[in-house]
């Protein structure tokens, strides 16, 4: 007889049943809880949403091209000076704020800052940063620089740094020790660990960082000019007032793309280094 | 040694009642007295844990000992402040195990880390090496024959060819002291012969003290003019490797010797393997 083949029943030499699975239940509980108590707090209503329904799907049928409404073509010109000043605004963002980031990542490992205040600050500061939402940051630079497209690369160059920094400082943590000992042995200094043994690396993950803070930008680039930030959410913001909804849905559209194309494109290339 | 002028003219790494124990309690050396001189070949054998790592890692003072004073041409390393103590590494080369070369750079950047602490930051920042150093850098790779893998990034080489890269590297510095950390445990036999035969040819030629760590206690008798045993952070042997006998290490290590502490396929060098000794040539 097989050692597998037990007779129904018996359970003799099994390990015990586990006890009932209460954590699981109280779970669930408290979260079902606590979304009754938010839902209740901010009105959530189902009825309201089913009622509201036919108006959702109308204003996305206004979004949409129709024969009465059709999409204004001849608006695709301004459309994409304004794309092309996103993705313009985006590059500059990422390129400078990864630059920035090589640098100061260097405090944020805990295998290359110069001493334990050094890092503990770095990294507290990098915390800070990535806890400010893009829009809070560019209204914030907005409101100091004025209007327009530099406020939103400011936004940008900040919003990239936290991003690159952060992932380089926790990638830098990991690398091989071997080559740090190295240059330590030789006489090297703390800089030159990080350049000659440190910094080499993890250059494709920076690569692949930079590119992903450059999809990122596109991303929050786009809605930046809600806030007077520059780029296309400035016409989506004008348009948006004037209720033309038919430039809208174009200029949605047009991002929709952009993005999808940028993201996937972006996405091939960083297979491509790591 | 009968005081202190005399240690400074005779040794030129001095070691004075050296311990170190470890953060988590762990006593690696214990009172550790040893006098190492110019050009002396010496094999620092023991078990793994009985402190040989720290041992030599304490002449460059990347572990710093707790007690003690280590000389260094007469100079305690011990009290030094980081760019005093810079100068001092300058001239101390060091081998790993694992080669520990930067694997995506080049070779020649690799080897030219070796001046690191012989150029100012600006340059070595900047990587505009003077035309001296690159000169230097690229003898040091005809020294262990390899010059023609200068621009190929390091981790094309053979496990072999990497731990040459090293040796180039520690060349490069210039050194007075070679410290050589299991150099070998990572290489097929024959190719660890050569590698034991270049750094002994290497410390003939510029007299240099040279410390190498090894657990294979055939090697450590055919290339150790002198041989060190620990046994748990204690010298316990200190004396020619050429007369030693398994006796003799059985009571370093404490146990019976087996057949994994012998490296063997000596007879197969200089027959078999396809690289001849750069340096015999």
């Amino acid at each position: 007889m097989p050692a597998n083949a037990v007779p129904a029943g018996n359970h003799e030499g099994y390990p015990p049943r586990p006890p009932f699975p209460w954590q699981g239940w109280l779970a669930a509980v408290v979260v079902f809880g606590v979304l009754w108590w938010s839902a209740v707090g901010t009105g959530v209503n189902l009825q309201t949403l089913a009622e509201g329904w036919t108006e959702i799907v109308s204003f996305f049928h206004r979004l949409l091209p129709s024969a009465e409404h059709p999409w204004p073509l001849d608006y695709l010109p301004q459309i994409l000076v304004r794309l092309l000043e996103t993705i313009k605004m985006a590059t500059a963002g990422a390129i400078i704020g990864s630059a920035l980031a090589l640098w100061f990542c260097l405090g944020g490992a805990r295998n290359l800052a110069a001493g334990k205040i050094v890092y503990n600050i770095s990294r507290a500061l990098l915390n800070l940063i990535r806890t400010v939402p893009d829009l809070i940051l560019a209204t914030l630079f907005a409101t100091i620089l004025g209007i327009g497209p530099l406020p939103g690369v400011v936004a940008l160059i900040v919003l990239a740094f936290g991003l690159v920094a952060k992932l380089l400082a926790d990638t830098l943590e990991t690398i091989d020790p071997g080559p740090l000992e190295a240059i330590t042995a030789a006489g090297g200094s703390n800089l030159e660990r990080a350049i000659f043994a440190a910094l080499p690396q993890v250059l494709p993950d920076f690569l692949a960082y930079t590119l992903y803070a450059f999809e990122v930008n596109v991303r929050s680039a786009s809605v930046l000019g809600l806030v007077g930030a520059g780029g296309i959410g400035m016409i989506l913001q004008r348009d948006l007032a004037f209720m033309d909804y038919s430039r809208v849905g174009l200029i949605i559209a047009t991002i929709f793309v952009t993005v999808l194309l940028i993201d996937g494109l972006s996405t091939f290339v960083r297979r491509r280094l790591v | 040694m009968s005081n202190a002028t005399t240690a400074v003219n005779s040794s030129l790494v001095t070691f004075e009642n050296v311990s170190k124990t470890f953060p988590n309690g762990h006593r690696a050396l214990k009172n550790v007295s040893l006098t190492f001189a110019p050009g002396e070949f010496i094999a620092v054998v023991g078990l793994s844990g009985a402190g040989k790592s720290t041992l030599i890692r304490c002449v460059n003072r990347l572990v710093m000992p707790t007690e003690g004073r280590i000389l260094v041409h007469g100079k305690d390393i011990t009290g030094m402040g980081e760019g005093e103590l810079r100068t001092v590494r300058a001239r101390i080369g060091m081998i790993f195990q694992n080669y520990n070369l930067v694997r995506r750079s080049s070779v020649l950047r690799n080897v030219l880390a070796g001046r690191l602490a012989h150029l100012p930051t600006w340059r070595t920042l900047t990587g505009m090496f003077p035309a001296a150093d690159m000169e230097l850098a690229f003898r040091s790779l005809e020294r262990v024959g390899i010059p023609e893998k200068a621009y190929q990034r390091a981790d094309t080489l053979s496990g072999g060819q990497q731990q040459r890269v090293a040796i180039a590297r520690a060349l490069t510095q210039q050194p007075h002291i070679l410290l050589a950390d299991e150099p070998v445990a990572s290489l097929d036999p024959p190719t660890a012969h050569q590698v034991m035969r270049d750094l002994k040819n290497l410390s003939r030629e510029e007299n240099l003290l040279t410390l190498v760590n090894l657990h294979f206690i055939d090697m450590a008798q055919e290339y150790a003019d002198r041989v060190i045993g620990l046994r748990a952070g204690e010298v316990v042997f200190d004396g020619p490797g050429a007369g030693m006998t398994e006796a003799d290490f059985e009571a370093i290590y404490n146990r019976r010797i087996r057949p994994d502490d012998l490296r063997g396929a000596l007879d197969i060098v200089g027959e078999s393997t396809g690289e001849a000794s750069a340096l015999a040539r």
